[in-house]
């Protein structure tokens, strides 16, 4: 175990020890009150104190804990990508596992996180005009241009050049209740084309 | 939220947006660092070095990394502090100090994600694990439908989940009720390991248990006044 356990006082005198160790429980008790306040974000609280959580625990004490919370995903993506000029042999080429650039696990894994953020722009940034559906706020967010980006550095790693334009479409997938029922209509939805030169 | 700060050192944790050829290096200073400090050698250079590089990573490729990721990143900064060979009363003040917030962050992972799924209905009604096998991006076909004929497991299994993440920080301290505790965990986090493919997540959380092995011997000795003036006494 890391924790050394020894009790020696030599060479020290006890006040400067109790000093100590007054001052490290207080910093412990400083550290994890902006913990705590980190890692409730939406809790209200003085915004003079969320500033101060925010500026003391980013870079080095980042973290969140939702870990499947409040509710387990009720819905998960599934997002494809089109190169301009085609590189894949097939129309919609799917993120993740994609045996024609890598098998590694950690792709299947980035797209999920991705398309859990695109999912979230969308949410938030979809909106019709008349009868037609708008997708150029989604377009401007970091879900949606992080798989522009991801679709780029594929086709690069598979041909050595970027694409000229990239289409992206998403397939939001529902599961069944305990039922047995659908929990919803699955749906999907095919992007407008994005020019990246 | 993550934004970037201010100030240099902030800055060069963000460098490998920016300077994406440098991945490798990075990543090989992480790897020699982690192992040098492994071995005991350079106290604190190697540690400090695999935090920075670790961190460097983390923001250059956020989709990337999980929660278990992160908390080994904690640890990792409190273990810059840790010294088994400490003999300085302040050497082991820090070590002792620091064990004693690895701890802390350690409950509170699981008080905060308990804290957050009292706030949901799935973790409620019982569902949650049922949806959980539907999640196709992390659970394979296979196990979610064998899984998936035993609904009333799948109920308390949602409950004992939940129950387990909202108790561990009280529990952890009842000595007969530890080791029961850490196995239900274990198998726990070996459950979402090999259904949910999370086997980095499984194991920081699973590593993350050597914290609470022997207890009684986790003594806050460099807090104890009395002991430390009759120890100084003799």
């Amino acid at each position: 175990m890391p924790l050394s356990t020894k009790t020696s006082a030599a060479n020290t005198s006890n006040k400067s020890l109790r000093f100590f160790t007054l001052g490290g429980l207080l910093f412990l008790l400083f550290h994890f009150l902006l913990t705590l306040v980190y890692c409730f974000p939406e809790k209200p609280l003085a915004e003079s104190l969320r500033q101060s959580s925010n500026e003391y625990m980013v870079p080095f004490f980042h973290q969140g804990w939702q870990l499947f919370a409040p509710d387990v995903p009720l819905y998960h993506g599934r997002v494809y990508f089109k190169t301009m000029p085609a590189s894949f042999d097939t129309a919609w080429v799917p993120f993740g596992s994609n045996k024609a650039v890598s098998e590694h696990w950690k792709l299947n894994y980035a797209a999920n996180r991705l398309s859990l953020m695109l999912m979230a722009d969308m949410k938030k940034d979809l909106y019709f005009a008349g009868d037609t559906m708008k997708y150029d706020l989604v377009q401007n967010g970091r879900g949606y241009l992080s798989f522009v980006y991801f679709a780029g550095e594929l086709q690069r790693a598979k041909t050595g050049s970027r694409p000229d334009s990239i289409q992206i479409k998403l397939d939001v997938i529902y599961p069944e209740t305990p039922e047995g029922a659908p929990l919803n209509e699955n749906l999907s939805y095919i992007f407008p084309w994005f020019e990246l030169k | 939220m993550i934004r970037q700060g201010d100030g240099t050192l902030k800055n060069v944790i963000y460098i490998l947006n920016y300077l994406r050829s440098y991945n490798v290096l990075v990543m090989a200073v992480h790897v020699l660092s982690a192992l040098i400090a492994l071995l005991g050698y350079f106290r604190f250079i190697p540690k400090i070095l695999v935090v920075i590089t670790g961190w460097m990573l983390y923001y250059s490729a956020i989709p990337a990394f999980n929660s278990g990721f992160l908390l080994m990143m904690l640890f990792g900064t409190f273990a810059i502090f840790m010294n088994p060979k400490a003999n300085r009363p302040s050497a082991i003040l820090f070590s002792n100090l620091a064990f004693i917030a690895a701890i802390i962050q350690f409950i509170l992972v699981y008080a905060v994600a308990a804290f957050y799924k009292f706030e949901g209905t799935t973790w409620l009604n019982g569902t949650s694990l049922h949806y959980v096998l539907y999640y196709r991006p992390l659970v394979n076909e296979g196990p979610a439908n064998f899984l998936h004929q035993f609904p009333t497991m799948l109920k308390v299994l949602t409950y004992v989940g939940l129950g387990y993440q909202a108790s561990f920080g009280l529990l952890i301290w009842v000595k007969w009720i530890k080791r029961p505790l850490l196995i239900v965990g274990l198998c726990f986090h070996l459950f979402i390991g090999l259904v949910m493919h999370l086997w980095d997540f499984a194991f920081a959380m699973i590593f993350a248990y050597a914290l609470f092995i022997d207890l009684p011997k986790v003594s806050l000795d460099s807090l104890r006044f009395k002991k430390l003036a009759n120890t100084k006494r003799a």
